[in-house]
Protein backbone atom coordinates (compact mmCIF):
# COMPACT_ATOMS: atom_id res chain seq x y z
CA UNK A 1 0.00 0.00 0.00
CA UNK A 2 1.49 3.30 -1.10
CA UNK A 3 1.41 6.19 1.27
CA UNK A 4 1.29 8.59 -1.69
CA UNK A 5 -1.15 11.39 -0.97
CA UNK A 6 -2.40 13.08 -4.12
CA UNK A 7 -3.80 16.05 -2.24
CA UNK A 8 -0.52 16.62 -0.39
CA UNK A 9 1.39 16.34 -3.69
CA UNK A 10 -0.89 18.97 -5.23
CA UNK A 11 -0.49 21.29 -2.25
CA UNK A 12 3.29 20.86 -2.26
CA UNK A 13 3.54 22.02 -5.89
CA UNK A 14 1.22 24.96 -5.29
CA UNK A 15 3.28 25.91 -2.22
CA UNK A 16 6.52 25.88 -4.23
CA UNK A 17 4.90 28.08 -6.85
CA UNK A 18 3.56 30.49 -4.24
CA UNK A 19 6.96 30.76 -2.59
CA UNK A 20 8.68 31.78 -5.83
CA UNK A 21 5.91 34.06 -7.09
CA UNK A 22 7.26 37.24 -5.40
CA UNK A 23 10.52 36.85 -7.34
CA UNK A 24 8.72 36.91 -10.71
CA UNK A 25 7.53 39.74 -12.91
CA UNK A 26 6.08 40.20 -16.38
CA UNK A 27 6.27 42.66 -19.23
CA UNK A 28 4.41 43.25 -22.46
CA UNK A 29 6.15 42.08 -25.64
CA UNK A 30 5.62 43.56 -29.07
CA UNK A 31 2.72 41.34 -30.01
CA UNK A 32 0.71 42.52 -26.99
CA UNK A 33 1.50 39.28 -25.23
CA UNK A 34 3.31 39.02 -21.95
CA UNK A 35 6.51 37.23 -21.06
CA UNK A 36 7.95 36.40 -17.65
CA UNK A 37 11.11 37.52 -15.89
CA UNK A 38 12.54 36.65 -12.50
CA UNK A 39 14.87 38.05 -9.90
CA UNK A 40 18.39 36.72 -10.34
CA UNK A 41 20.27 38.48 -7.57
CA UNK A 42 21.37 41.94 -6.40
CA UNK A 43 18.17 43.45 -7.76
CA UNK A 44 18.80 42.25 -11.33
CA UNK A 45 16.13 40.33 -13.26
CA UNK A 46 16.69 37.91 -16.12
CA UNK A 47 14.32 37.14 -18.95
CA UNK A 48 14.21 35.70 -22.46
CA UNK A 49 16.24 37.89 -24.80
CA UNK A 50 13.94 37.30 -27.76
CA UNK A 51 10.92 38.61 -25.87
CA UNK A 52 12.63 41.97 -25.31
CA UNK A 53 12.07 43.81 -28.53
CA UNK A 54 12.73 47.48 -28.45
CA UNK A 55 15.90 47.66 -26.41
CA UNK A 56 14.47 50.60 -24.55
CA UNK A 57 13.04 51.03 -21.09
CA UNK A 58 10.84 48.17 -20.03
CA UNK A 59 7.91 48.28 -17.65
CA UNK A 60 7.94 45.30 -15.34
CA UNK A 61 4.74 44.27 -13.59
CA UNK A 62 5.70 42.70 -10.31
CA UNK A 63 3.87 39.85 -8.61
CA UNK A 64 2.11 42.42 -6.42
CA UNK A 65 0.64 44.04 -9.53
CA UNK A 66 2.79 47.15 -9.07
CA UNK A 67 4.72 48.33 -12.09
CA UNK A 68 8.32 49.45 -12.09
CA UNK A 69 10.53 50.87 -14.85
CA UNK A 70 13.49 48.66 -15.67
CA UNK A 71 16.61 49.36 -17.68
CA UNK A 72 17.81 46.79 -20.21
CA UNK A 73 21.37 46.19 -19.01
CA UNK A 74 22.19 43.97 -21.96
CA UNK A 75 21.17 41.03 -24.06
CA UNK A 76 22.97 37.86 -25.08
CA UNK A 77 21.43 36.25 -28.17
CA UNK A 78 23.92 33.37 -27.90
CA UNK A 79 22.27 32.13 -24.69
CA UNK A 80 18.90 33.86 -24.96
CA UNK A 81 19.44 35.79 -21.72
CA UNK A 82 18.49 39.45 -21.24
CA UNK A 83 19.40 41.27 -18.04
CA UNK A 84 17.08 43.91 -16.56
CA UNK A 85 17.66 46.33 -13.70
CA UNK A 86 14.50 47.74 -12.13
CA UNK A 87 14.75 51.31 -10.91
CA UNK A 88 13.45 50.39 -7.46
CA UNK A 89 15.00 47.78 -5.21
CA UNK A 90 13.12 44.48 -5.27
CA UNK A 91 12.77 42.61 -2.05
CA UNK A 92 13.02 38.99 -3.17
CA UNK A 93 15.55 36.36 -2.19
CA UNK A 94 17.58 34.85 -5.07
CA UNK A 95 16.63 31.29 -5.99
CA UNK A 96 18.97 28.50 -4.97
CA UNK A 97 20.65 26.48 -7.71
CA UNK A 98 19.13 23.06 -8.33
CA UNK A 99 21.21 19.89 -8.19
CA UNK A 100 21.67 17.94 -11.41
CA UNK A 101 18.37 16.81 -12.90
CA UNK A 102 17.57 13.56 -14.67
CA UNK A 103 14.97 12.71 -17.29
CA UNK A 104 11.69 12.04 -15.52
CA UNK A 105 12.31 14.46 -12.65
CA UNK A 106 9.45 16.83 -11.94
CA UNK A 107 9.92 20.30 -13.40
CA UNK A 108 7.73 23.23 -12.41
CA UNK A 109 7.60 26.25 -14.71
CA UNK A 110 6.67 29.48 -12.98
CA UNK A 111 5.50 32.61 -14.70
CA UNK A 112 3.79 35.87 -14.15
CA UNK A 113 1.33 37.80 -16.28
CA UNK A 114 0.33 41.29 -15.25
CA UNK A 115 0.22 40.42 -11.59
CA UNK A 116 -1.28 36.93 -11.95
CA UNK A 117 0.88 34.05 -10.80
CA UNK A 118 1.33 31.24 -13.32
CA UNK A 119 2.57 27.72 -12.66
CA UNK A 120 2.53 24.44 -14.54
CA UNK A 121 4.20 21.17 -13.70
CA UNK A 122 5.63 18.58 -16.02
CA UNK A 123 8.84 16.70 -16.23
CA UNK A 124 12.37 16.89 -17.50
CA UNK A 125 12.19 15.08 -20.82
CA UNK A 126 15.83 15.01 -21.87
CA UNK A 127 19.17 15.80 -20.30
CA UNK A 128 22.12 15.90 -22.64
CA UNK A 129 25.65 17.23 -22.81
CA UNK A 130 26.74 20.80 -23.55
CA UNK A 131 25.73 22.16 -26.95
CA UNK A 132 26.36 25.19 -29.06
CA UNK A 133 23.52 27.52 -29.96
CA UNK A 134 23.07 28.85 -33.49
CA UNK A 135 24.65 32.12 -32.41
CA UNK A 136 27.68 30.36 -30.99
CA UNK A 137 26.81 30.30 -27.29
CA UNK A 138 28.01 27.36 -25.22
CA UNK A 139 24.98 25.97 -23.41
CA UNK A 140 26.16 23.86 -20.50
CA UNK A 141 23.52 21.16 -20.71
CA UNK A 142 20.71 20.26 -23.05
CA UNK A 143 17.56 20.15 -20.94
CA UNK A 144 14.27 19.68 -22.76
CA UNK A 145 11.01 19.66 -20.86
CA UNK A 146 7.78 17.73 -21.27
CA UNK A 147 5.52 20.46 -20.00
CA UNK A 148 2.42 22.35 -21.08
CA UNK A 149 3.81 25.84 -20.64
CA UNK A 150 2.37 28.57 -22.86
CA UNK A 151 4.07 31.64 -24.26
CA UNK A 152 3.55 33.69 -21.10
CA UNK A 153 5.97 31.40 -19.25
CA UNK A 154 8.84 32.33 -21.56
CA UNK A 155 11.69 33.83 -19.54
CA UNK A 156 10.32 32.42 -16.27
CA UNK A 157 12.12 30.16 -13.79
CA UNK A 158 11.96 26.37 -13.97
CA UNK A 159 12.18 24.67 -10.58
CA UNK A 160 12.89 21.17 -9.38
CA UNK A 161 10.85 19.35 -6.73
CA UNK A 162 12.72 21.18 -3.97
CA UNK A 163 11.88 24.57 -5.42
CA UNK A 164 15.48 25.14 -6.52
CA UNK A 165 16.28 26.75 -9.85
CA UNK A 166 17.09 24.51 -12.83
CA UNK A 167 17.16 27.45 -15.23
CA UNK A 168 15.07 29.70 -17.43
CA UNK A 169 12.31 28.57 -19.77
CA UNK A 170 12.77 29.27 -23.49
CA UNK A 171 11.04 27.87 -26.52
CA UNK A 172 12.84 26.13 -29.35
CA UNK A 173 11.41 25.36 -32.78
CA UNK A 174 7.85 24.07 -32.84
CA UNK A 175 7.35 25.64 -29.44
CA UNK A 176 9.39 22.98 -27.69
CA UNK A 177 10.15 24.00 -24.12
CA UNK A 178 13.80 23.98 -23.14
CA UNK A 179 15.76 25.19 -20.15
CA UNK A 180 18.67 27.59 -20.32
CA UNK A 181 20.68 26.06 -17.45
CA UNK A 182 21.56 27.99 -14.28
CA UNK A 183 25.30 28.02 -14.90
CA UNK A 184 24.84 29.31 -18.46
CA UNK A 185 22.68 32.19 -17.20
CA UNK A 186 25.23 32.90 -14.50
CA UNK A 187 28.05 33.34 -17.04
CA UNK A 188 25.89 35.53 -19.27
CA UNK A 189 24.86 37.71 -16.32
CA UNK A 190 28.47 38.25 -15.23
CA UNK A 191 29.45 39.38 -18.73
CA UNK A 192 26.38 41.57 -19.21
CA UNK A 193 26.85 43.26 -15.83
CA UNK A 194 30.48 43.93 -16.67
CA UNK A 195 30.24 44.99 -20.32
CA UNK A 196 26.56 45.45 -21.18
CA UNK A 197 26.95 43.11 -24.13
CA UNK A 198 28.43 39.78 -25.13
CA UNK A 199 31.09 39.59 -27.82
CA UNK A 200 30.84 37.70 -31.03
CA UNK A 201 33.58 36.66 -33.38
CA UNK A 202 33.81 38.78 -36.52
CA UNK A 203 35.16 37.92 -39.96
CA UNK A 204 33.95 41.02 -41.78
CA UNK A 205 32.37 39.08 -44.62
CA UNK A 206 28.87 38.75 -46.01
CA UNK A 207 28.20 35.08 -46.65
CA UNK A 208 25.83 33.01 -48.67
CA UNK A 209 25.34 29.25 -48.63
CA UNK A 210 26.65 27.42 -51.67
CA UNK A 211 26.43 23.83 -52.68
CA UNK A 212 28.59 22.64 -55.51
CA UNK A 213 28.10 18.95 -56.13
CA UNK A 214 29.39 17.43 -52.88
CA UNK A 215 31.01 20.59 -51.55
CA UNK A 216 29.09 22.76 -49.14
CA UNK A 217 30.33 26.04 -47.87
CA UNK A 218 29.86 29.74 -47.30
CA UNK A 219 30.62 31.99 -50.23
CA UNK A 220 32.04 35.44 -49.56
CA UNK A 221 29.57 37.94 -51.05
CA UNK A 222 30.91 41.15 -49.53
CA UNK A 223 33.89 42.24 -47.45
CA UNK A 224 34.49 44.83 -44.76
CA UNK A 225 37.56 46.80 -45.92
CA UNK A 226 38.84 46.86 -42.34
CA UNK A 227 37.80 43.33 -41.40
CA UNK A 228 39.93 40.25 -40.63
CA UNK A 229 38.76 38.37 -43.75
CA UNK A 230 39.97 41.13 -46.08
CA UNK A 231 43.23 41.52 -44.15
CA UNK A 232 43.89 37.79 -44.57
CA UNK A 233 43.46 38.10 -48.33
CA UNK A 234 39.98 36.63 -48.79
CA UNK A 235 38.24 37.79 -51.97
CA UNK A 236 34.67 37.92 -53.17
CA UNK A 237 33.65 34.54 -54.50
CA UNK A 238 35.91 32.57 -52.16
CA UNK A 239 34.10 29.67 -50.53
CA UNK A 240 34.88 28.92 -46.90
CA UNK A 241 34.69 25.17 -46.42
CA UNK A 242 36.68 24.45 -43.26
CA UNK A 243 37.49 25.88 -39.83
CA UNK A 244 40.66 24.51 -38.23
CA UNK A 245 40.39 21.41 -40.38
CA UNK A 246 36.73 20.73 -39.59
CA UNK A 247 34.21 20.99 -42.40
CA UNK A 248 32.05 24.11 -42.51
CA UNK A 249 28.72 23.33 -44.19
CA UNK A 250 27.59 26.91 -44.75
CA UNK A 251 26.94 30.26 -43.07
CA UNK A 252 24.88 28.70 -40.27
CA UNK A 253 27.72 26.46 -39.34
CA UNK A 254 30.26 29.27 -39.53
CA UNK A 255 28.10 31.64 -37.45
CA UNK A 256 27.77 28.89 -34.84
CA UNK A 257 31.57 28.85 -34.56
CA UNK A 258 31.82 32.63 -34.30
CA UNK A 259 30.50 32.68 -30.75
CA UNK A 260 31.74 34.73 -27.82
CA UNK A 261 34.76 32.44 -27.21
CA UNK A 262 36.01 32.83 -30.78
CA UNK A 263 36.85 36.55 -30.56
CA UNK A 264 40.63 37.01 -30.79
CA UNK A 265 41.27 33.36 -31.67
CA UNK A 266 43.73 32.39 -34.41
CA UNK A 267 42.09 30.03 -36.86
CA UNK A 268 42.90 28.44 -40.16
CA UNK A 269 40.10 28.57 -42.68
CA UNK A 270 39.92 26.18 -45.60
CA UNK A 271 39.02 28.31 -48.61
CA UNK A 272 38.14 27.16 -52.12
CA UNK A 273 39.15 29.57 -54.88
CA UNK A 274 39.05 28.63 -58.55
CA UNK A 275 38.41 25.01 -57.64
CA UNK A 276 41.47 24.72 -55.43
CA UNK A 277 41.40 24.59 -51.66
CA UNK A 278 43.98 26.57 -49.70
CA UNK A 279 44.49 27.39 -46.04
CA UNK A 280 44.13 30.95 -44.85
CA UNK A 281 45.25 31.87 -41.32
CA UNK A 282 43.53 34.78 -39.63
CA UNK A 283 42.70 36.23 -36.25
CA UNK A 284 38.98 36.47 -35.53
CA UNK A 285 37.84 39.99 -34.72
CA UNK A 286 35.28 41.09 -32.18
CA UNK A 287 31.91 42.79 -32.36
CA UNK A 288 29.13 43.20 -29.83
CA UNK A 289 26.63 40.37 -30.32
CA UNK A 290 23.13 41.63 -30.99
CA UNK B 1 11.66 82.00 -58.38
CA UNK B 2 8.61 80.42 -59.93
CA UNK B 3 10.27 77.26 -61.02
CA UNK B 4 11.02 75.77 -57.58
CA UNK B 5 7.46 76.48 -56.50
CA UNK B 6 5.93 74.73 -59.45
CA UNK B 7 8.34 71.86 -58.98
CA UNK B 8 7.24 71.52 -55.44
CA UNK B 9 3.61 71.53 -56.39
CA UNK B 10 4.24 68.75 -58.85
CA UNK B 11 6.17 66.87 -56.25
CA UNK B 12 3.41 67.29 -53.72
CA UNK B 13 0.92 66.19 -56.32
CA UNK B 14 2.80 62.96 -56.82
CA UNK B 15 3.22 62.38 -53.11
CA UNK B 16 -0.43 62.97 -52.37
CA UNK B 17 -1.41 60.02 -54.56
CA UNK B 18 -2.64 57.96 -51.69
CA UNK B 19 -2.95 54.23 -51.58
CA UNK B 20 -6.66 53.36 -51.34
CA UNK B 21 -7.08 50.51 -48.86
CA UNK B 22 -10.41 48.71 -48.70
CA UNK B 23 -11.05 47.34 -45.23
CA UNK B 24 -13.42 44.40 -45.63
CA UNK B 25 -13.29 42.68 -42.25
CA UNK B 26 -16.12 40.71 -40.69
CA UNK B 27 -15.05 42.08 -37.31
CA UNK B 28 -16.45 45.63 -37.29
CA UNK B 29 -14.60 46.80 -34.18
CA UNK B 30 -11.28 45.55 -35.58
CA UNK B 31 -12.06 47.24 -38.91
CA UNK B 32 -12.62 50.55 -37.14
CA UNK B 33 -9.36 50.35 -35.17
CA UNK B 34 -7.44 49.37 -38.28
CA UNK B 35 -8.98 52.24 -40.27
CA UNK B 36 -7.80 54.64 -37.57
CA UNK B 37 -4.26 53.16 -37.70
CA UNK B 38 -4.17 53.46 -41.48
CA UNK B 39 -5.54 56.99 -41.49
CA UNK B 40 -2.62 58.00 -39.28
CA UNK B 41 -0.34 57.53 -42.32
CA UNK B 42 -0.49 60.36 -44.86
CA UNK B 43 -0.12 58.04 -47.81
CA UNK B 44 -2.95 55.64 -46.99
CA UNK B 45 -6.68 56.19 -47.51
CA UNK B 46 -8.85 53.60 -45.76
CA UNK B 47 -12.27 53.00 -47.34
CA UNK B 48 -15.05 50.54 -46.56
CA UNK B 49 -16.51 50.15 -50.05
CA UNK B 50 -15.66 50.68 -53.71
CA UNK B 51 -12.54 50.02 -55.72
CA UNK B 52 -9.19 50.03 -54.01
CA UNK B 53 -5.49 49.39 -54.58
CA UNK B 54 -5.33 46.83 -51.81
CA UNK B 55 -7.94 45.10 -49.66
CA UNK B 56 -7.58 43.84 -46.11
CA UNK B 57 -9.83 40.82 -45.69
CA UNK B 58 -10.46 38.13 -43.12
CA UNK B 59 -12.01 34.67 -43.18
CA UNK B 60 -15.50 36.18 -43.01
CA UNK B 61 -15.15 38.73 -45.78
CA UNK B 62 -16.83 36.61 -48.47
CA UNK B 63 -16.91 37.90 -52.03
CA UNK B 64 -17.12 41.65 -51.47
CA UNK B 65 -13.67 42.23 -52.94
CA UNK B 66 -13.05 41.82 -56.69
CA UNK B 67 -10.72 38.89 -57.29
CA UNK B 68 -8.23 41.12 -59.09
CA UNK B 69 -7.58 43.37 -56.08
CA UNK B 70 -4.43 42.41 -54.16
CA UNK B 71 -5.38 41.29 -50.66
CA UNK B 72 -3.86 41.08 -47.24
CA UNK B 73 -5.61 38.26 -45.42
CA UNK B 74 -5.89 38.24 -41.65
CA UNK B 75 -6.54 34.61 -41.10
CA UNK B 76 -7.27 32.44 -38.13
CA UNK B 77 -7.82 29.30 -40.16
CA UNK B 78 -4.78 29.16 -42.39
CA UNK B 79 -7.01 28.36 -45.38
CA UNK B 80 -6.23 30.25 -48.53
CA UNK B 81 -9.21 31.77 -50.31
CA UNK B 82 -9.34 32.36 -54.04
CA UNK B 83 -8.15 35.60 -55.59
CA UNK B 84 -4.88 37.40 -55.50
CA UNK B 85 -3.82 37.03 -51.89
CA UNK B 86 -0.38 38.58 -51.54
CA UNK B 87 -0.02 38.44 -47.80
CA UNK B 88 -1.41 36.17 -45.13
CA UNK B 89 -1.03 37.32 -41.57
CA UNK B 90 -2.23 35.99 -38.23
CA UNK B 91 -5.64 37.35 -37.20
CA UNK B 92 -4.02 39.10 -34.23
CA UNK B 93 -1.21 40.75 -36.19
CA UNK B 94 -0.04 44.15 -35.03
CA UNK B 95 -1.56 47.11 -36.93
CA UNK B 96 1.90 48.38 -37.82
CA UNK B 97 2.76 45.05 -39.43
CA UNK B 98 -0.52 45.05 -41.33
CA UNK B 99 0.22 48.54 -42.63
CA UNK B 100 3.65 47.35 -43.76
CA UNK B 101 2.08 44.33 -45.48
CA UNK B 102 -0.45 46.58 -47.22
CA UNK B 103 2.31 48.69 -48.72
CA UNK B 104 4.27 45.63 -49.76
CA UNK B 105 1.20 43.99 -51.31
CA UNK B 106 0.41 47.18 -53.22
CA UNK B 107 3.96 47.12 -54.58
CA UNK B 108 3.43 43.57 -55.76
CA UNK B 109 5.43 41.75 -53.09
CA UNK B 110 4.20 38.44 -51.88
CA UNK B 111 4.49 38.20 -48.12
CA UNK B 112 4.59 34.70 -46.81
CA UNK B 113 5.43 32.95 -43.58
CA UNK B 114 7.33 30.47 -45.73
CA UNK B 115 6.73 27.67 -43.31
CA UNK B 116 9.31 28.88 -40.83
CA UNK B 117 8.58 27.97 -37.29
CA UNK B 118 10.02 31.37 -36.47
CA UNK B 119 10.54 31.51 -32.77
CA UNK B 120 13.93 30.72 -31.41
CA UNK B 121 15.48 29.00 -34.31
CA UNK B 122 18.72 29.91 -32.62
CA UNK B 123 18.04 27.37 -29.94
CA UNK B 124 17.48 24.52 -32.23
CA UNK B 125 18.85 21.88 -29.95
CA UNK B 126 18.26 19.51 -32.82
CA UNK B 127 16.78 16.07 -32.99
CA UNK B 128 19.74 14.68 -34.81
CA UNK B 129 21.87 16.16 -37.55
CA UNK B 130 22.82 19.63 -36.46
CA UNK B 131 22.99 20.74 -40.07
CA UNK B 132 19.68 19.27 -41.14
CA UNK B 133 18.26 22.71 -41.79
CA UNK B 134 21.27 24.06 -43.68
CA UNK B 135 19.60 23.11 -46.92
CA UNK B 136 16.64 25.34 -46.16
CA UNK B 137 18.73 28.45 -46.78
CA UNK B 138 19.87 27.27 -50.18
CA UNK B 139 16.68 27.85 -52.08
CA UNK B 140 15.81 31.09 -50.32
CA UNK B 141 16.03 34.07 -52.63
CA UNK B 142 17.74 37.02 -51.02
CA UNK B 143 14.95 39.38 -50.08
CA UNK B 144 15.07 42.72 -51.86
CA UNK B 145 15.53 45.36 -49.18
CA UNK B 146 15.32 49.03 -50.08
CA UNK B 147 18.52 51.04 -49.50
CA UNK B 148 16.91 52.59 -46.42
CA UNK B 149 15.92 49.17 -45.09
CA UNK B 150 19.48 47.97 -45.62
CA UNK B 151 20.73 50.89 -43.50
CA UNK B 152 18.17 50.12 -40.80
CA UNK B 153 19.17 46.43 -40.88
CA UNK B 154 22.85 47.31 -40.43
CA UNK B 155 22.00 49.38 -37.34
CA UNK B 156 19.70 46.64 -36.09
CA UNK B 157 22.61 44.22 -36.34
CA UNK B 158 24.68 46.56 -34.16
CA UNK B 159 21.99 46.24 -31.53
CA UNK B 160 20.61 49.74 -31.97
CA UNK B 161 17.14 50.34 -30.50
CA UNK B 162 14.53 52.23 -32.56
CA UNK B 163 15.43 55.51 -30.90
CA UNK B 164 19.07 55.22 -31.94
CA UNK B 165 18.17 54.05 -35.46
CA UNK B 166 15.93 57.12 -35.80
CA UNK B 167 18.67 59.46 -34.57
CA UNK B 168 21.41 57.99 -36.74
CA UNK B 169 19.33 58.07 -39.93
CA UNK B 170 17.64 61.36 -39.07
CA UNK B 171 14.15 59.90 -39.31
CA UNK B 172 11.29 59.74 -36.80
CA UNK B 173 11.02 56.85 -34.35
CA UNK B 174 7.70 56.01 -35.99
CA UNK B 175 9.41 55.70 -39.38
CA UNK B 176 12.23 53.63 -37.88
CA UNK B 177 9.63 51.26 -36.39
CA UNK B 178 7.94 51.04 -39.75
CA UNK B 179 11.18 50.10 -41.51
CA UNK B 180 11.94 47.49 -38.85
CA UNK B 181 8.46 45.99 -39.28
CA UNK B 182 8.93 45.85 -43.06
CA UNK B 183 12.33 44.16 -42.63
CA UNK B 184 10.83 41.52 -40.32
CA UNK B 185 8.13 40.77 -42.88
CA UNK B 186 10.53 40.60 -45.82
CA UNK B 187 12.90 38.30 -43.95
CA UNK B 188 10.08 36.19 -42.50
CA UNK B 189 11.50 36.90 -39.04
CA UNK B 190 9.61 36.56 -35.78
CA UNK B 191 11.52 39.34 -34.05
CA UNK B 192 14.70 41.43 -34.19
CA UNK B 193 17.04 38.69 -33.03
CA UNK B 194 15.60 36.29 -35.57
CA UNK B 195 15.89 38.95 -38.31
CA UNK B 196 19.60 39.46 -37.60
CA UNK B 197 20.27 35.72 -37.60
CA UNK B 198 18.44 35.30 -40.92
CA UNK B 199 20.18 38.35 -42.41
CA UNK B 200 23.60 36.95 -41.39
CA UNK B 201 22.86 33.63 -43.02
CA UNK B 202 21.74 35.31 -46.22
CA UNK B 203 24.69 37.63 -46.58
CA UNK B 204 22.72 40.80 -45.79
CA UNK B 205 24.78 41.51 -42.66
CA UNK B 206 28.52 41.05 -42.29
CA UNK B 207 29.51 38.01 -40.25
Amino acid sequence: MSDFNLSAFSQAIADLAAKVAPATASFVTHHHRTASAFHWRDGYFVTAEEAVEAGEEIELTLASGETVKAELVGRDPSTGVALLKPADAIDAAPLAKADAVRPGNIAIAIGSSQGSALAVSGSVGEVGPAWRSMRGGTIDRRINLAIGAGGRFEGGPVLDAKGALIGMLLFGPRHRALVMPYETIERAVVTLREKGHVARGYLGAGLHPVRDRDAHGAMVMSLDDDGPAKAAGLSLGDIIVAWNGEAVHGPRDLIRRLGPDSAGASVTLGVVRGGEQRDVALTIGERPLS
Amino acid sequence: MDTPTSNRIMHDGAASRRLVVLIALGDAARAERLAASLAASDDLLPVVAGTADVAIVDDRSGDVVPASTPRVLLSGSGERPVGEVLAVMPAGADDLLIVAAVRLAAAGYRVSGDGRSGRHEDFHAGDGEPFEDEASDDGVARPALSPREAEVLALLAEGAPNKVIARRLNISVHTAKFHVAAILIKLGAANRTDAIAIAMRQGLVLV
